[in-house]
């Protein structure tokens, strides 16, 4: 059964990581980040400035681990952006966080994959 | 010299002594070499002192603590263990994984990486091991025997979430925390009904989980319920009852005998005739949506809740008149179903049943339906036939049926996770001899881990396969062999066979020796599994499912903690099941299992332990009597019931003075004079709050809107007017610790900050409805403690 | 021939192939035999004998931080907490093992000789023949306190946290 023959590698740990990013971002972000991330959920046409669009490459040049951990755990506020995006550091823990931004870190790829899928549809 | 031959053959041993020794002592030393010096986990511990030094010097440059400075040297290497007496556990794992507890490891590759989660702060490796948790052999030092992937080692090492079936070994919680795939799969044991059949212990509790067939042969039609034996997936999709391999005589038999289990009341019953439009006004005052699928959308998706089955074909389906007899009381049909007693009048019964058999029918199943023959009703043999089988497949498991008590005769599973490996039965399966593995394809598909039947020699061909035709009702009680040549009597099986409908009518046996015609007749009979004993029903359950079932059926394990010393404490469960008069009114209209009450219940509606402390009364006594929806994008809301003025009089007074905790937001009761609404107003903006909440048509959609406008509405909508300052106090200090998966984030205000700002968002109140009221003060929101009005 | 063999030992003879074969032969049979003999005499004496490990995890070090004295009766000993960092004192007494108990006064007692201490441990009344140990401290990896039961340090010796 290759299927329970699942790998203690690193690898196997980073998706696993994604994996349970995805699932806390599913619950607390994708309302107003969208469901791939890409600034566009349900109630971002309700926000301005925006939601952030995690899609966009240059962001992630502009970043790094640490300044994410920063917004996520202490808001917007706290890097002179929207106090729309509030602090979830007393909701997540720091595990937890680590893990959305090792999701997060997937969103560019997992954007640019759907595009190409769509052109080849058309 | 004289004698060289005889010294040549001496010298012919010597070199063979020689080269034997040159070799077996090059084999030593190359083993004492790899044994000492090039063992795998010294390797890796010498990789990890050098990345220790790597860090220290990193943290050095960059002025870290002092006493960082770790030379590579300095790091011992020798086995490392952790020594359990008690588990009779040896743990070597941490001579390869030694920086399982450096937390500054994390970024290394295994082995030398660091624990994952914050899981070793509480289970400490030293104080616990590894192998508890994750099993393996942990005594042994190189990979393949430690991880237990080795012959006769029955505890190889848990993979992805199999890990989470030892938690039970010192977590006797039903819900274990931190393990959801474990949960999930004791819920799935559960809801499958595999309680039903199999003994499991005392962990899971055994409720019939398939409805009660009492009254199965008024409620359903003759044709429905063939089809709907021999493959539910056909009717139902998303079908919850498992499909039974049967032939076409099993089935006819077991219609037949349901189609007995009537209720003459509903029989006699004239046929109704109801108004649609009324009946479509009911369904809609009611929220059927919230538990039903109801409809499709524009891409033929299913719409509405999954609690209930699917109501798309039940015109299909069911009786009109059982169904109104249902509207009316259907507890008395399913006592254990979730859904909730209505006030149904006989004609808004009527009306209803009207609505539901014209909205949910296939006309062209109906059309189709109608052009096949009539079945022919039942002879007293099928009826005997059937009853027997119903019996043997044990199908009062999962449902109720006067007469036909369950036998529960299947395989007990209390401790099939600690079952020897040797001692499952694997069959001709190719799948890697693990526990893991068995169970998974078990479940996966269960009639694949079988020996396929053969003939011994020396036994009478015709008497073993007899003995061993399945299901055995069909095939033993009525007949008996005949006497006779074995020819004639491997004829005489055939027909047999053919007449039970589990060979094709056109089938004969083919011409030659007898030996020839029943070795044919086996493989014929092992072709549509008639000779498979296995009576588990394929469950088709889905990748994700299966592996949680497994990893349930793992947690069921004879090894357990040494000690009681290491059981966690079990945190308590209060279920609340009330005796008095709210008791019995939600035993009726089924509150749970919308509401959390405490543990009980579910949270697809708001959970109600603390609604005295949350809401003002007078608005819950209006709401109960006229619910609207709480969010702006969504119509679902609490059906309308229509209670009785007393009872929805009782329900408030009841909820505003049980479901109270005195110390759910104390400070503001104790401080709300040094309150500000105006900083709160500021605080409000500041902190982002809109947002999320709606204030006057401005602000996001996620959570409730604070303004709601519900015209008609007899009280204040607005947030002021309905809830109460010790919630709102409560709620903005930790959300979480009130509603755990709540999104609203905990944003630690100070306490000024929140008692502001709880003052600001009572100020919010309705203020045509306080003009309305004017004057009455008993309608201040917060102040609220007088009476419900009448 | 076998006179001349007598007389003549045979190693003192030019070396000839036959013999040089020979003796390599019998030494690395000998050879042989001694190795995988060391190997089997070292078999009763593994790398590791499962025993509890003398260095201990007491807890995170800032459940120490700052309280006076923390008693760990499991591990026999205390630990101590000053301006100048944390130490520890065993409480098996150095006469014949017995467990010590701390006094009002902060000096220790020992209840089966009445051997008496004072609070840094050292001897103030017989039959003792030493002053209490004072145990390696150190700091884990994952913010753990470990103490080395194996390990004595000086009375005056803290750990900085």
């Amino acid at each position: 059964m290759q299927k329970l023959a699942i790998g203690h590698d690193q690898q196997s740990f980073v998706a696993a990581s994604q994996a349970r990013g995805k699932k806390v971002y599913d619950h607390y972000c994708e309302i107003c980040h969208g469901a791939e991330g890409q600034g566009d959920g349900f109630n971002s046409a309700m926000l301005d400035p925006p939601p952030r669009n995690f899609a966009d490459e240059a962001f992630w040049k502009r970043v790094n681990d640490e300044q994410l951990q920063t917004v996520i755990s202490r808001g917007g506020e706290s890097v002179g952006k929207s106090v729309l995006m509030p602090a979830w550091g007393r909701t997540l823990d720091p595990s937890q966080i680590t893990d959305v931004i090792a999701f997060l870190r997937t969103v560019p790829a997992l954007a640019k994959k759907a595009a190409a899928a769509e052109e080849s549809e058309n | 010299m004289m004698d060289r031959p005889r010294t040549y053959r001496v010298g012919w041993l010597k070199v063979v002594l020689l080269l034997s020794s040159v070799a077996s002592f090059g084999m030593l030393l190359l083993a004492a070499y790899q044994e000492n010096f090039t063992a795998e986990w010294r390797t890796h511990q010498q990789e990890f002192a050098h990345v220790l030094s790597v860090k220290a010097t990193a943290a050095n440059e960059t002025s870290a603590p002092a006493g960082a400075s770790v030379k590579a040297s300095d790091y011992p290497i020798e086995i490392r263990q952790a020594f359990l007496p008690e588990w009779d556990k040896v743990d070597r794992c941490i001579t390869c994984h030694v920086g399982i507890d450096n937390p500054a490891m994390q970024d290394q590759p295994q082995p030398l990486t660091a624990h994952p989660g914050d899981i070793l702060q509480h289970h400490s490796a030293d104080r616990y091991g590894c192998t508890i948790c994750h099993q393996g052999q942990g005594r042994a030092t190189d990979k393949e025997a430690a991880h237990g992937r080795v012959p006769f080692w029955d505890e190889p090492l848990l993979t992805g979430d199999f890990i989470q079936s030892t938690c039970t070994q010192c977590h006797h919680d039903e819900e274990v925390p931190q393990a959801p795939v474990l949960n999930r799969g004791r819920q799935l044991l559960s809801e499958l009904g595999c309680v039903g059949c199999h003994k499991t212990g005392e962990t899971l509790a055994a409720e019939k989980v398939g409805p009660q067939l009492d009254s199965v042969g008024s409620k359903v039609t003759r044709k429905w319920l063939h089809k709907w034996l021999a493959d539910p997936g056909k009717y139902l999709p998303e079908h919850k009852m498992p499909q039974y391999p049967l032939p076409s005589g099993a089935i006819d038999g077991l219609a037949a005998f349901l189609m007995t289990a009537r209720d003459d009341k509903i029989d006699n019953a004239p046929q109704p005739k109801g108004d649609y439009d009324t009946g479509a006004d009911i369904y809609r005052e009611s929220q059927c949506i919230v538990c039903h699928v109801t409809k499709l959308d524009y891409a033929d998706n299913p719409v509405g809740g999954h609690i209930g089955p699917s109501l798309m074909k039940i015109g299909n389906k069911i009786n009109q008149k059982w169904l109104v007899a249902f509207f009316q009381n259907p507890h008395s049909f399913l006592p254990h179903t979730k859904m909730p007693g209505y006030h149904f009048s006989k004609k808004e019964a009527i009306n209803l049943s009207q609505f539901a058999i014209e909205e949910w029918t296939d006309y062209d199943l109906q059309d189709a339906e109608a052009e096949e023959p009539a079945l022919p009703t039942g002879t007293p043999q099928q009826i005997a036939l059937g009853k027997r089988l119903f019996a043997e497949l044990d199908c009062a498991g999962c449902h109720e049926l006067k007469g036909s008590p369950a036998k529960r005769d299947a395989p007990e599973l209390t401790f099939i996770g600690s079952t020897p490996v040797h001692q499952l039965t694997f069959g001709d399966a190719k799948v890697p001899r693990t526990t893991p593995d068995f169970l998974y394809t078990k479940l996966k598909s269960p009639r694949s881990l079988h020996h396929k039947f053969e003939l011994h020699p020396g036994e009478d061909p015709v008497d073993a396969i007899w003995e061993n035709l399945r299901p055995k009702s069909l095939f033993s009680a009525s007949q008996s062999l005949p006497d006779g040549a074995e020819g004639e009597r491997l004829a005489w099986l055939l027909e047999q066979a053919k007449k039970a409908g589990v060979l094709e009518k056109q089938l004969a046996l083919p011409s030659g020796t007898t030996a020839k015609q029943a070795h044919w007749l086996v493989w014929a009979l092992n072709e549509v599994g008639a000779l498979n004993p296995l009576k588990m029903p394929d469950f088709q359950p889905s990748d994700q499912d299966t592996e949680a079932l497994a990893i349930a059926l793992m947690s069921l394990s004879e090894v357990g903690a040494p000690s009681k010393r290491f059981d966690a404490p079990r945190r308590s469960k209060t279920v609340f099941d009330p005796k008095d008069e709210f008791g019995k009114l939600e035993r009726h209209y089924r509150c749970l299992s919308c509401h959390k009450i405490r543990s009980s219940g579910e949270l697809l509606a708001s959970d109600l332990t603390y609604e005295g402390n949350r809401v003002n009364r007078e608005w819950l006594y209006h709401y109960l009597n006229q619910p609207y929806s709480m969010r702006r994008m969504l119509t679902i809301a609490m059906p309308i019931f229509h209670f009785p003025d007393e009872e929805s009089r009782l329900m408030s007074e009841y909820m505003a003075n049980v479901f109270v905790d005195s110390d759910l937001g104390a400070a503001w009761k104790r401080n709300r004079d040094k309150a500000d609404a105006g900083r709160g107003k500021t605080l409000f903006q500041a902190k982002g709050c809109m947002a999320c909440h709606q204030v006057n048509g401005t602000g996001g959609d996620v959570g409730p809107s604070l303004t709601t406008q519900v015209p008609e509405f007899p009280h204040g909508t607005w947030v002021g007017d309905k809830l109460k300052g010790e919630w709102v106090y409560a709620w903005l200090e930790n959300p979480q610790a009130i509603l755990p998966d709540t999104i609203e984030p905990n944003l630690g205000l100070s306490d000024q900050e929140i008692l502001d700002l709880t003052a600001f968002v009572l100020s919010l109140k309705n203020p045509q409805f306080q003009k309305k009221n004017n004057g009455d003060d008993k309608n201040n929101g917060d102040n609220n403690n007088g009476q419900v009005k009448k | 021939m076998s006179t001349d063999l007598k007389s003549t030992p045979r190693f003192q003879q030019p070396q000839e192939r036959r013999d040089f074969l020979g003796l390599a032969a019998a030494w690395s049979a000998i050879a042989t035999v001694f190795l995988a003999l060391l190997g089997a005499l070292r078999l009763p004496a593994p790398w590791a004998f499962p025993e509890s490990s003398r260095r201990v995890k007491l807890g995170p070090v800032s459940a120490f931080k700052g309280i006076s004295i923390t008693p760990e009766p499991k591990e026999r000993l205390w630990v101590f907490s000053d301006d100048k960092g944390l130490y520890v004192i065993s409480a098996v007494c150095t006469h014949l093992g017995c467990v010590v108990a701390k006094q009002e006064d902060g000096s220790f007692f020992c209840p089966c000789h009445g051997s008496r201490f004072d609070t840094e441990g050292k001897v103030t009344k017989g039959p003792a023949p030493k002053p209490l140990l004072h145990l390696e401290l150190s700091v884990s990896a994952d913010g753990q306190l470990v103490v080395d039961h194996d390990k004595e340090v000086g009375s005056d010796v803290r750990l900085k946290v």
